[in-house]
């Protein structure tokens, strides 16, 4: 097996990379909601400053109107002195943009009628002219008779660095918190999945007792590891039983094989001596168990690989009629009776498997009774289940060891000197298990009960 | 007798024609389906043996083309598959009947010397069967001996039947299971021992001589002589 595959980047990649999407996510969002928030706050004040100007400009031109220019110069004068203007600025020019009146010293080139527009313009404050931004809007008054009010724009600025500042702290904080927290967040699946690689590793390298921690929060995680685990648990009781079917197997083959060559070898050291037909008798006798053998893995192997597709509607009761039927004459050869209490079972499965089935439980149950005792075979249907039982009187079996009777070649006489090639149950179980069925050994004081129940339709 | 062997294993093929030589048969060998073909078309034969896995051309094309050319040879066929659709397959392209691999030469020979008679012509449809005294009704499905009515059971009616269309002829156990249970698997020979004695202890009361016979390490034989 190459090992290339499994070697493997470091698995922190994919955290990193996780965390990085909810940073760039987080950091997003965070622009988006303070732009919108700044962009609202500078069109209300905007909207709020060009009521003003406007509002002025209109008292201005009024009393320009009323009172002539020369009135509105002091006008303007007065209300700039009285100090209850703060942060306006006023300029009213005449011909060649010459100052008249106002705290404006120059023209500025910025301001424009109709708009509010930001610009430059020296103003004159208590510590001499100054060059201050200002928000303003200009008119015209008459010819050579222009007006300009505006506001100094030291808020909209502020506002717009603030804007700035807080833009890059929150950034600066929200990337922070978010790729902190989100690896924190991401590493949990990748590191699982790390956990996983590993355990599957140990597991292929041989370790077939490995499996996955389960952390017990019952989420998807814990899910994923209960269907791996059980996996796992499948596969280390089929190498187990594989294992113990190829032992078992080379013990069955070996001893039939073991007594023709040593019979062989026997006449060919004695000569004619020995009686040839027996010896040729004993040795097809010995054949015949081997290919027993193998009719019952292949049988076993077919039976393994049938699949849901060749069901068909069946009633087992009938089917075990058949079963019942070839088998009572040797029952009452042995001197045991074998009863049947057939109620109609009617299921889904194949009626070939299900009749050897039937017929490996009552060949077992015969083996076992003793004389004069009785075997029930019983079908019923019950609920949405279908039933099967077969009881006996023999010896039985101890429940510690019912779990290996069902093994393949799994006999409980360790020296394998009894009757029956140790398949006979596994069939059993087999069956059971491709029409989706349960396979039970109780006890049936005295002797054993074999039960099986399947779905009525088994899908 | 003359039959055809067509198997590509020389060990096996050299072993049936050996054994049938001991019975008296003469037996030619091919070795490829297109020589068994040829021989089959050019010889007349009694009965043909017929590997499925053949080179050049597989037995049951070799089967389909015989049958094709409206030869009516008895054909067993001989296959190391064994599962019911195998033999489904191996009939329906004509064979008369299918062993499967690994055989004894008991089974072989009784099933060629089944499938001769069957071909001899048995066309006229007999509706009761006699054997020495023993009488089958096959309408009224009836058995007597001797004017001595029998009580059969439908197993043991139909195991009858088919002794008694084999009669004289060695029957083994799997020709019985496939005759009267059709099961595809094998219940092992005590089971049908167990149902033969039944049936003989029916036909053949102590003062009634010996009908059905044991043929040790082969089967049964149903003979009247």
């Amino acid at each position: 097996m190459g090992n290339s595959w499994r070697t493997r980047r470091q698995p922190h990649a994919a955290a990193f990379r996780g965390a990085l999407w909810i940073t760039l996510i987080a950091v997003a969002t965070t622009v988006a909601a303070l732009s919108l928030q700044h962009l609202q706050t500078a069109k209300l004040l905007d909207l709020e400053l060009k009521h003003l100007v406007e509002g002025e400009l209109e008292a201005l031109t009024a009393r320009h109107r009323d009172n002539g220019s020369a009135r509105l110069a002091t006008y303007i004068d007065q209300q700039l002195t009285s100090g209850s203007r703060r942060g306006v600025v006023y300029m009213l020019a005449g011909a060649n943009d010459q100052r008249l009146a106002g705290n404006g010293l120059a023209w500025p080139k910025g301001a424009r009628e109709g708009v509010v527009t930001i610009f430059e313009i020296p103003v004159k404050t208590d510590n001499g002219p100054r060059v201050e931004r200002v928000a303003g809007e200009a008119r015209w008054l008459g010819p050579n008779r222009r007006l300009l009010v505006g506001h100094l724009a030291d808020s909209r600025i502020a506002l717009g660095r603030k804007y700035w500042i807080s833009l890059i702290l929150s950034v600066a904080i929200t990337a922070g918190l978010s790729l902190t927290l989100g690896w924190l967040v991401s590493r949990r699946g990748p590191s699982f999945i790390t956990q996983v690689a590993k355990t599957a590793d140990r597991f292929l390298a041989g370790h077939l007792d490995e499996r996955l921690r389960v952390s017990g929060r019952d989420d998807e995680f814990d899910r994923l590891s209960e269907v791996v685990n059980a996996c796992f648990e499948e596969i280390e009781c089929m190498v187990g039983s594989l294992r113990a079917a190829t032992d078992g197997l080379a013990h069955d083959l070996k001893t039939p094989l073991t007594r023709i060559k040593a019979r062989i070898e026997l006449a060919a050291l004695t000569g004619q001596s020995s009686s040839e037909s027996e010896v040729l008798a004993q040795t097809a006798a010995d054949l015949d168990s081997i290919l027993e053998l193998m009719n019952g893995l292949l049988a076993l192997a077919r039976a393994d690989a049938a699949s849901a597709q060749s069901f068909e509607a069946i009633d087992l009761a009938v089917v075990v009629q058949d079963a019942l039927d070839l088998y009572t004459p040797v029952a009452e050869d042995r001197n045991c009776r074998l009863v049947g209490e057939l109620r109609a079972a009617p299921m889904q499965g194949i009626r070939a498997l299900l009749l050897h089935m039937t017929a490996n439980l009552i060949d077992n149950a015969i083996k076992h009774s003793p004389t004069g005792s009785s075997i029930i075979v019983s079908t019923y249907s019950q609920g949405g289940s279908i039933h099967l039982s077969v009881a006996d009187n023999g010896p039985g079996i101890p429940s510690e060891h019912r779990g290996l009777a069902l093994r393949r070649f799994g006999r409980l006489d360790e020296s394998r000197s009894t009757l029956g090639s140790g398949l006979g149950l596994a069939l059993v179980q087999t069956v059971a298990r491709v029409h989706r069925g349960q396979f039970t050994l109780s006890d049936n004081h005295p002797g054993l009960v074999a039960e099986l129940s399947f779905n009525r339709r088994a899908n | 007798m003359k039959l055809l062997i067509i198997e590509d294993d020389a060990v096996t093929a050299g072993y049936v024609q050996r054994g049938l030589a001991e019975l008296g048969h003469a037996c030619d060998h091919a070795a490829t389906g297109l020589d068994g073909l040829t021989a089959a078309l050019t010889n007349t034969y009694d009965a043909i043996i017929l590997d499925r896995n053949l080179p050049q051309l597989d037995g049951l094309s070799v089967l389909r083309a015989l049958r094709a050319e409206d030869n009516k040879t008895p054909v067993l066929v001989l296959s190391a598959l064994g599962q019911v659709d195998d033999r489904v397959q191996g009939l329906n392209a004509g064979g008369d009947d299918y062993l499967t691999k690994p055989f004894s030469f008991h089974e072989l020979m009784a099933r060629i010397a089944a499938i001769m008679r069957r071909g001899g012509g048995g066309a006229a449809e007999t509706t009761v069967l006699r054997v020495a005294d023993l009488e089958l009704d096959l309408l009224r499905r009836t058995a007597t001996r001797g004017g001595r009515r029998i009580d059969l059971l439908t197993k043991e009616f139909q195991l009858l039947e088919y002794f008694m269309r084999h009669a004289g002829q060695v029957v083994t156990r799997t020709m019985l299971l496939e005759a009267a249970w059709d099961y595809s698997f094998h219940p092992g020979t005590n089971v049908i021992d167990v149902h033969i004695s039944r049936l003989r202890a029916k036909i053949e009361q102590e003062t009634e001589t010996p009908l059905l016979h044991t043929v040790r390490g082969a089967g049964y034989q149903l003979d009247g002589q």
